[in-house]
């Protein structure tokens, strides 16, 4: 199956970023998909089989947290891996995310060889 | 929750600048001496992006630059070339100033306790004026980046309400219990 990613992130610049990391890597095999908030994305995940999501926390409408908590609600969607990418870096958040079903995370300004490391331990 | 020192704030913000530039961006930003202002009012093209804080302390950070120096960031974060000021280079500084103050903010909660922060709200043009309300001024901490200026502007307090609000609930449950 090819591996399809999806990027959340409210930041067009982010995704544009990402989505060039991800186009660099052969790990990622499939389509590139992006959306603005979590509500968005639970959107592309009901119409797009996806192999992984990278989302950010602090999101108008729904943050990630909220966002992962629904993912991790949804029989469908509970074992798709979820990496986290934001500026959020307290211990209490980082365990917050990892409590709702977060597979790792990853502290913003980042490097594009630390989003290729995470992706190749997930996919 | 104490007041957090001038020079904690200058510290900490020229760290999360400097962390930046050196993953994401194509040079580092040289400091420049600081100061304090309660206003900003800009008469040429120019960029001022805003962050608010919330929680044990409040306030606001932003990024404040020229046209000239927003198209820079963008060019440098985005690794293309940038001729006018268009959403995509607004939404660059906006990312810039979100990612500098989210990680001051970060490095503040470890000392300060829990701070929320807004999504950032972007204003670009030319005769416009911005006045910080309240009580304290704006800790300007300025950079020059390529042949350009950038600064980034921090206001943060206590939230007293907040602390008094605390006080009142647990001298009510004291007196509740005893």
């Amino acid at each position: 199956m090819a591996s399809n990613v999806l990027i959340v992130d409210d930041s067009a610049a982010i995704r544009k970023i990402l989505a060039r990391v991800l186009q660099q890597t052969e790990i990622v095999t499939g389509s590139i998909y992006e959306a603005g908030d979590g509500l968005q994305a639970l959107e592309v995940l009901r119409q797009k089989t996806v192999a992984l999501v990278l989302s950010d926390i602090n999101m108008p409408n729904m943050d990630g947290i909220e966002f992962l908590t629904e993912m991790r609600a949804n029989s469908s969607w509970q074992s798709v891996p979820v990496v986290m990418i934001t500026t959020e870096g307290s211990q209490a958040k980082v365990l917050e995310a990892v409590q709702a079903g977060a597979s790792g995370y990853v502290r913003k300004p980042f490097t594009a060889d630390q989003i290729k490391e995470k992706l190749a331990s997930l996919l | 929750m104490g007041v957090i020192e001038s020079e904690t704030v200058v510290e900490l913000i020229r760290e999360s600048t400097r962390t930046l530039f050196e993953t994401m961006m194509d040079a580092i930003p040289e400091p420049l001496p600081v100061y304090r202002i309660s206003t900003v009012r800009d008469s040429h093209e120019s960029v001022f992006c805003l962050i608010g804080f919330s929680g044990e302390m409040m306030g606001s950070g932003s990024l404040h630059c020229s046209g000239a120096c927003a198209r820079q960031l963008a060019s440098a974060l985005l690794m293309g070339e940038y001729l006018e000021v268009d959403a995509e280079v607004l939404d660059a500084v906006a990312e810039v100033t979100n990612m500098i103050i989210g990680n001051f903010k970060t490095a503040v909660e470890e000392r300060h306790g829990v701070i929320g922060i807004s999504t950032p709200t972007v204003i670009y043009g030319e005769q416009y004026a911005a006045r910080n309300f309240g009580a304290s001024d704006w800790i300007v901490v300025p950079f020059r980046y390529h042949d350009t200026e950038f600064d980034l502007r921090v206001s943060l307090q206590p939230d007293k309400a907040r602390t008094r609000r605390t006080e009142q609930l647990l001298n009510h449950r004291e007196a509740l219990s005893s």
